[in-house]
């Protein structure tokens, strides 16, 4: 006997979207009424969301059940625990999401995995008192399952899923309804990483991510993407926004990226910028782009070489936003000049006796590299050192800013090709 | 520029940086940039002027002339609506052609245009191999030595990161092809007869001229093109304006196109006037004799070197891609074997196989070149419907779906197509049983 109002699902634990499409809606009479078109999920806290409704084709229109009237879903079809259908139109509310428009086949983040995902198949169960979106099938046994005829491939178990909890989605599938993703997993992952997924990402869908993150968490991504998709992004940010992720930046990076946006751009955003932070940024944005001039940050710190290891400790401690990352002191001449001197190591000078001169504890062998040399020059006079840091000086001796290792990095090493079609073609 | 603005600080010194070339590729600023001269569009098509393209147009000239010159007018038109169509998708969506096939239209659909889209590239990865194997013959230096190793540096090239560092040389070969429209006015061809032969539409229902047409409307209109432009239109973000993207490419199908239409009237002047049919490379540098005389193999080669190689690198690539993102699977050149077999399995096979059909003996490469022209025109049909069923989705595209007109050429372009492949298709299968038209 079949138990037409149980309150428990009689099927197996869990069952995919997709064989549950398309089939039979049937009342509590067991009379074929419509057909599965849609499941409607609500999303809210909850890292499992619960199916809050169905769409059902009935002849020509769209209607929409709520989720009290459905008993049952499995492989067989859904049943209602009613004996009359009530026949609302169906129309999307805020909140709610549908399975198969919105997210089945669609690009998803998995944040465990750190990288991008397409929803092959999604994992439906019931727990709680209610069903559930679970998990997506993003196997190739997932594919299988919807490419072949049902009745041979119907069944076939996913290989691999990845928990609905660690599965972020995109407002930006969804046009027609305010959708509130949050996009607080990613926000936790490393910025390289992140800075990973939104380069694989189409343009409007990095823009939500970037969106969604805290202006220090924006900027550290911005500076590990691609330079010149990283500039599209800024662009098409607000721009009062895109002023306090520059701001956030390294000056370098900040001059980098603003010398691939249009000249107006860059004008207006940096008339937005903190004034700091945008002086820091004009001067950069004056130097080649392939020399030590375009490759430093103005970034780092100098004193003069009379004053003593403690005094030089108490000032480092003063500094406001001492820059990162600090490997050395540069000492200059005298107090207020620029002229350099020499270098002094942070292990040198934390180790010294605190009455020592910094005079004393200049590196006797140091170098450093004047504004017009070529990049690559500067790079390989690091990597040949091993210097994790260089001064840059200009015509005067006058220290003008500091090439910094990860920076000179990327003339050796360019980043390979990203992992996106449009940039196979993107010239 | 700079002074618009009121901005207490000095305007930037730009001069200094690398600005200027990077805002130039951006066709949203300059007067040049306006025309669509450096636009997506203008590559998208002029990359129909591949191997592929020039032997189909060189055949086309030298078995027919001028008479089906027409035929180009009309597959201009289509092209630039099915250009169009491509890049409005692209700004409207900021999606590539695999993503809004697998997500709007299901994966059974997906798995067949994506399938259709793997074979239609397969064949011309196949052309640009056969085309650096011909390229190579025409310097005297046999196919065998020549494609093996072209392949083997192709594989390294792009998957060791180094392939934009000679993307610039195989890009400036190419232009060697523009020496077809000087030679074609040096070729002093009866320019009245072009001029009839342009407007006025003539049939023959002969099968070398059935299989010419169809491998010049897939040489013309290659899939490939529409995922280039829409990708690249859809990267462009925020700089992406739909009227923008619609100049770039109308002008980029009126200017490839025309580069055709003249190696069609240089061959026809010249080949098909001396009653020569093409068979080899050597036959279609012939061609360039008005302009490069003896040198017309050297300009030929070299060009058909560049375009080949250009081709053998980003399609195999662009392949892999258009898979991978369209299925899920993991993809980018810096990956390993084991994380992203699908991707690297596609990519390295697609060259293996484009270089083996290259070596194959007793190959007639003219021959071999238009019929993987004539495979792109017969698939084209599938990719056309895909795009008209999105691009006319409300959801997909908002406000921009087709106007009437739009859709009225746009079904006729896949009608047209149709009827032609089934006469093609009629005639081979009638040949094989030893009857001729």
């Amino acid at each position: 006997m079949r138990v037409v109002n149980s309150p428990h699902p009689s099927t197996a634990p869990s069952i995919y979207l997709s064989q549950v499409l398309g089939k039979p809606v049937l009342d509590a009479n067991g009379e074929r009424v419509a057909t599965v078109r849609d499941l409607i999920v609500r999303f809210g806290g909850e890292p499992h969301p619960p199916i809050s409704g169905m769409v059902a084709r009935e002849g020509k229109r769209d209607i929409y059940l709520d989720w009290e009237q459905v008993a049952d879903i499995s492989p067989q079809g859904a049943k209602l625990s009613t004996f009359k259908v009530d026949l609302r139109p169906f129309q999307r509310r805020d909140g709610e999401a549908m399975l198969r428009r919105d997210i089945l086949d669609k690009q998803l983040i998995d944040v465990d995995g750190r990288r991008l995902i397409r929803a092959n198949d999604l994992q439906l169960a019931y727990s709680e008192g209610q069903y559930r979106l679970v998990g997506v099938d993003v196997s190739v046994q997932g594919l299988l399952r919807r490419l072949g005829p049902s009745r041979l491939t119907g069944s076939i178990q996913g290989r691999r899923t990845i928990d609905w909890g660690d599965v972020e989605s995109f407002a930006t599938d969804v046009p027609m309804v305010r959708l509130r993703v949050s996009h607080e997993g990613l926000s936790k992952l490393h910025p390289v990483d992140i800075a990973h997924i939104v380069d694989a990402l189409s343009y409007r869908q990095g823009q939500e991510i970037l969106e969604s993150l805290d202006d220090e968490t924006a900027a550290d991504t911005v500076q590990e993407m691609d330079p010149e998709a990283a500039a599209e992004l800024m662009e098409g940010l607000n721009r009062e926004r895109a002023a306090d992720i520059l701001d956030e930046m390294d000056p370098d990076d900040a001059a980098d990226l603003l010398a691939d946006l249009p000249e107006e751009s860059a004008q207006e955003l940096l008339g937005l910028m903190e004034p700091d932070e945008s002086d820091a940024v004009r001067e950069l944005l004056t130097y080649e782009e392939d020399t030590a001039g375009g490759l430093m940050t103005t970034d780092y710190v100098a004193m003069p070489r009379d004053i003593t290891a403690h005094e030089a400790l108490a000032r480092l401690r003063a500094l406001e936003e001492p820059p990162a990352p600090l490997y050395h002191v540069y000492t200059v001449e005298a107090e207020g000049s620029e002229r350099l001197s020499g270098v002094v190591s942070l292990r040198d000078l934390v180790i010294a006796n605190s009455d020592r001169p910094l005079a004393s504890l200049e590196d006797p062998d140091w170098r450093f590299v004047n504004m017009d040399e070529p990049a690559r020059d500067v790079a390989r006079l690091m990597a040949e050192y091993n210097l994790a840091a260089v001064p840059v000086v200009d015509g005067d001796g006058n220290i003008q800013g500091v090439v910094l290792v990860d920076d000179a990095m990327d003339v050796l090493h360019p980043d390979l090709w990203t992992r996106r079609l449009s940039r196979v073609f993107h010239k | 520029m700079g002074d618009r603005s009121n901005v207490a600080k000095p305007p930037l010194e730009l001069a200094a940086r690398s600005r200027r070339e990077r805002f130039a590729r951006r066709f949203s600023v300059g007067p040049l940039a306006y025309l669509g001269l450096l636009g997506p569009g203008l590559i998208a098509a002029n990359a129909g002027n591949d191997a592929g393209g020039v032997a189909t147009y060189a055949s086309v000239g030298a078995e027919f002339g001028y008479s089906l010159l027409w035929v180009m007018v009309l597959i201009t038109v289509s092209l630039a609506l099915v250009q169009e169509m491509a890049a409005r998708m692209g700004a409207v969506t900021g999606k590539g052609f695999s993503d809004l096939v697998r997500e709007q239209l299901g994966v059974r659909v997906a798995a067949f245009v994506i399938g259709t889209l793997l074979v239609a590239n397969a064949g011309l990865v196949v052309s640009e191999f056969v085309g650096i194997g011909a390229a190579a013959e025409l310097f005297g230096i046999s196919r065998y030595v020549a494609v093996p190793p072209m392949a083997l540096l192709v594989w390294w090239l792009v998957t060791r990161g180094s392939y934009r560092r000679v993307e610039k040389v195989f890009l400036a070969m190419t232009f060697l092809f523009f020496a077809y429209p000087i030679a074609a006015i040096l070729a002093r061809p009866d320019w009245a007869e072009v001029g009839r032969q342009v407007v006025r539409p003539s049939l023959q229902l002969d099968a070398n001229y059935i299989t010419l047409f169809i491998a010049m409307v897939g040489t013309t209109i290659t899939p490939y093109m529409q995922l280039y432009i829409q990708s690249s239109v859809a990267e462009r973000g925020a700089g992406a304006s739909i009227r923008e993207a619609r100049a770039d490419a109308y002008f980029g199908a009126v200017f490839a196109d025309l580069i055709s239409g003249f190696i069609i009237i240089a061959t026809g002047a010249t080949l098909f006037v001396a009653g020569t049919h093409i068979e080899t490379a050597a036959d279609a540098a012939r061609a360039l004799r008005p302009l490069a005389g003896e040198y017309a193999q050297i300009v030929f080669g070299a060009g058909l070197f560049g375009a080949s190689m250009l081709a053998a690198a980003v399609l195999p690539l662009a392949t892999s891609y258009t898979v991978t993102e369209a299925f899920g699977f993991e993809k980018g050149v810096s990956r390993t074997f084991r994380e992203a077999p699908v991707f690297l399995g596609l990519f390295t096979g697609l060259i293996v196989v484009g270089a083996a059909v290259a070596l194959l003996p007793g190959l007639n490469v003219i021959r071999l070149l238009v019929f993987t022209q004539v495979l792109n025109g017969l698939l084209l049909p599938v990719v056309l419907v895909s795009i008209l069923r999105l691009v006319n989705d409300r959801d997909v595209m908002g406000a921009h779906t087709n106007g009437r007109v739009y859709n009225l050429l746009a079904w006729a372009t896949v009608a047209a197509v149709v009827t032609l492949s089934t006469i093609y298709l009629l005639i081979t299968v009638l040949g094989l049983f030893g009857l001729e038209i």
